[in-house]
């Protein structure tokens, strides 16, 4: 479903060109969950928001391909990643509380992707929009499709953005962080939220994140990134347990474990 | 409901508080409305009668409360110098000045809205950086001083206009408006600057937020992003802006009036403060004052009406 072959992210914005990806290969088939780990700054993110089609900055060069359902992501033109986007691939961030439009209604956002992408009567949309909210665990969807970003929580506002990513029923998610800014206890409601819509829709997950233990939860294979390489790559369990490169075992060494404490 | 009682509430405040500080600038400037009315050789029985005819020889605040009381039921009371109705003076002068405000904030909306979304479009060409160098010109210029320019080119040079002419609306309300148009101008001109930079800023700050990330994500278009999203959060800051500005316009008209020779309220305000004619100055300052407040009240429901994150607190 996705074949990202060679790609390579460099900024040219200071004097000397800055590469922040090198040669990242991905391939994923529909339905499965991947981990993309590493720190702040390996180049995670980036690859991500290239995949998604998001990357069009023009102080930046991109090489490689992206091939995502006979789409390249990269090179082909912006109506052809625009078809893909919201309905083929979706993606929800790290910040719920920033990636909602403030003045917009979530009724009005959860349906966005529906009126760019399908052509359905403003009731037909109502009605998908109230049942993806009832799908992502909200209380009184009703009531939520009229009201205000700012008048929900911020886990609220995460399982509003999933279900708005969700809306057209995408092959592909992409997770950027989506738990980092919740409380310890919603981290664990939303994981579980995207474990339930993986195993009733077959959506796969390419599942963005710094936090080891999380991944471990969520994702059978995982990809390690440092520097903007991948450093290591493998079935979450063998990478867990028999890590061969040093970064992954800092990495691992780093996880809290109970009996430290 | 609370919301409009406490609003209005503190309208009244304003106002009144103001008018009682105008009232109290007029006591403690030196000079006398009856000396100004009779003259320098009038005898001082005669200006002691006058001033006692005038009601001046009773305390501050007795005057005030007697000409608050009348302002409140429609008597602006008597001009000193000419002897009218003040509310009729008024009345005549005010459809000029506002009718200049207008159509100064019509020139305005007209110029800034629309460049300054096509610069920001294409933030970095060649028309965009032309602008930006002329806009940081334009600001630097006070309208009196471009009005002289106006007046000077399109006057004198090409003779669009007859410089010091005027058609009273009463006469024909078409010509009243030609003649308004280059004033209206040289008020706008620094605003729409001003608006300009503004609305540019204001946008890129909001294009660089999540939601607007999020709304790519979703497959909308550029403009669609633009006037879908960025455009309405990008103008809560620029709303408070004109808000000021169709303030402060109203405050510029009244000085561009003196450069075109407009008669409008500027004129009369001027020509009153030199003779000491407090009443139709006191009236005319109070009048600004309700229009300050009043659009500043129309700027908060308009916010309100925008944003939902504003609510009763």
């Amino acid at each position: 479903m996705l074949d990202v072959i060679d790609l390579n992210i460099e900024f040219n914005d200071h004097d000397m060109a800055e590469t922040v990806v090198y040669d990242f290969d991905l391939h994923m088939e529909e339905g499965e969950i991947v981990g993309l780990v590493g720190e702040s700054g390996s180049g995670k993110s980036m690859s991500a928001l290239a995949i998604a089609g998001l990357l069009s900055r023009k102080d930046m060069t991109k090489r490689g391909s992206i091939l995502f359902c006979n789409t390249d992501m990269l090179k082909a033109p912006r109506n052809e990643i625009r078809k893909v986007q919201g309905n083929d691939i979706a993606m929800i961030f790290q910040e719920p509380m920033s990636a909602l439009n403030p003045l917009k209604k979530i009724g009005w956002q959860v349906e966005e992707s529906l009126r760019i992408h399908k052509n359905l009567s403003k009731d037909e949309m109502k009605s998908l929009a109230i049942k993806m909210l009832e799908e992502v665990e909200l209380d009184d969807p009703e009531s939520i499709y009229n009201k205000y970003p700012h008048e929900l929580s911020g886990g609220m506002r995460q399982r509003v953005m999933i279900a708005s990513a969700l809306i057209c029923e995408p092959k592909l998610l992409i997770a950027d962080e989506p738990t980092t800014a919740l409380d310890v206890n919603v981290q664990e409601q939303i994981l579980e939220l995207l474990i339930k819509i993986n195993k009733e829709k077959g959506t796969a997950i390419l599942f963005i994140s710094h936090d080891l233990s999380v991944v471990r939860k969520l994702c059978k294979r995982v990809l390690v990134m440092y520097n903007g390489r991948i450093v290591e790559e493998g079935l979450t369990d063998d990478v867990f347990d028999n890590p061969k490169e040093e970064y992954t075992k800092t990495l691992i060494k780093s996880i809290p474990t109970f009996t430290k404490l | 409901m609370k919301y409009v009682i406490k609003k209005t509430a503190t309208m009244l405040i304003t106002v009144l508080l103001v008018s009682f500080f105008v009232f109290l600038a007029f006591s403690i400037i030196p000079g006398d409305p009856a000396v100004a009315k009779l003259g320098t050789q009038a005898t001082p029985e005669k200006v002691m009668a006058l001033r006692e005819e005038m009601g001046l020889n009773r305390p501050l605040l007795v005057r005030f409360v007697s000409w608050i009381k009348d302002f409140i039921f429609g008597d602006m009371g008597t001009s000193y110098s000419y002897s009218l109705s003040v509310k009729a003076m008024i009345a005549d002068k005010f459809p000029i000045t506002i009718t200049l405000t207008i159509l100064s904030f019509i020139f305005i909306m007209i110029m800034s809205v629309p460049l300054g979304l096509y610069i920001t479009e294409h933030d970095g060409s060649i028309v965009s950086k032309a602008v930006d160098c002329i806009n940081q010109v334009l600001m630097a210029i006070p309208p009196f001083f471009s009005g002289m320019l106006i007046t000077y080119f399109f006057g004198i040079v090409l003779r669009l206009f007859v410089p010091g002419g005027f058609v009273s609306y009463k006469r024909s309300f078409g010509e009243f408006i030609l003649y308004l148009i280059f004033p209206a101008i040289a008020i706008a001109l620094p605003k729409s600057a001003m608006t300009i930079r503004m609305l540019k800023m204001s946008i890129l700050s909001e294009a660089g937020k999540d939601y607007v990330r999020t709304a790519y994500s979703r497959g909308n278009t550029t403009t669609a992003v633009m006037y879908k999203h960025v455009l309405k959060n990008a103008f809560i800051p620029v709303i408070t802006f004109l808000g000021m500005t169709l303030s402060d316009i109203v405050a510029g008209s009244l000085i561009v009036e003196q450069v075109f020779s407009i008669p409008g309220l500027g004129r009369l305000l001027v020509t009153s403060i030199s003779n000491r004619d407090y009443p139709v100055v006191q009236a005319i300052i109070v009048l600004i004052v309700v229009i300050v407040v009043v659009i500043n009240l129309l700027v908060d429901v308009l916010y309100r009406v925008i944003d939902p994150r504003i609510e009763d607190e």
